[in-house]
């Protein structure tokens, strides 16, 4: 079992005042992990989907992701998104442009609705080769 | 305004030293309105009470959002109506966007379920800036 450290951060500026820090330090411990890089290819016709590997993180029933940070890295376009599955396709979770990233993160399983899956959908014709990281870690 | 997410991963690789592999990224944006502070979760709040994050006057989607569970019990989230999963206690949500709308689905909305009766006063702390 290791553990796998976040230390991320809010930067903004409140009405009326000088602009905050707010750290989000969260840590947990997992035994699976599957992180990397999903291609997609110049030409990938829109709707076409990628599952995020979670391999044997979720199994069994029960055990949940903890981390899961997905970023939109080296792509020119959105790529769609559903969590668990979540909403039934066609529909979508929501649209992340290009370098936008979604991330939870919790020091310890949820108690039900598990984080099991996550899936990625191609918005559109790919006219650049895309990248898209993604970082799994549970239990 | 502008606003800027940091996130930074410590974390072991396969076949990696412990705590060799690190990730870290940023997104920056800048919004012109913006809603932050603490939703009160009461004590004896029942399970399945719902909070809505306000959005305010962002109506063209959020282009950074940070929810930070710190109730001592999981709570069910929904994004632009479904719900998709919990947060445990300690938990957080964080979605850069950035400068650049999406094409479509953008985030409108998130509503946090409590899962269980509250003992005691809670809290849950959320950031959502846009437009």
């Amino acid at each position: 079992m290791a553990t796998v450290s976040l230390t991320s951060t809010l930067q903004y500026t409140p009405p009326g005042g000088t602009q905050v820090t707010v750290p989000f330090p969260i840590s947990a411990t997992y035994t699976p992990l599957n992180v990397g890089t999903i291609d997609i290819p110049t030409g990938t016709a829109a709707a076409a989907t990628y599952d995020i590997p979670f391999g044997s993180v979720g199994v069994p029933a029960g055990a949940s992701a903890r981390v899961l940070l997905i970023h939109n890295r080296d792509n020119n376009q959105d790529i769609g998104l559903r969590i668990n599955s979540l909403p039934v396709a066609p529909a979508m979770l929501m649209q992340l442009p290009a370098g936008g990233f979604f991330m939870i993160a919790m020091p310890v399983d949820p108690a039900a609705n598990d984080l099991v899956a996550a899936q990625i959908e191609v918005v559109s014709l790919t006219t650049a080769d895309a990248e898209i990281d993604y970082f799994v870690f549970g239990d | 305004m502008s606003e800027v997410l940091n996130v930074s991963m410590q974390y072991t690789p396969p076949g990696g030293a412990l705590n060799s592999g690190t990730m870290s990224l940023q997104k920056l944006s800048s919004s012109n309105a913006q809603n932050a502070g603490y939703l009160d979760v009461p004590d004896a709040t029942a399970a399945s009470t719902a909070f809505t994050v306000p959005f305010g006057s962002i109506g063209t989607g959020a282009k950074a959002l940070v929810v930070h569970n710190t109730l001592s019990n999981p709570l069910d989230v929904s994004i632009n109506g479904t719900l998709f999963g919990q947060i445990s206690a300690g938990g957080m949500i964080m979605i850069g966007v950035g400068d650049t709308a999406p094409t479509a689905n953008p985030v409108l909305s998130m509503t946090l379920t409590t899962t269980v009766l509250q003992s005691g006063l809670g809290q849950i702390a959320y950031y959502v800036f846009g437009d």
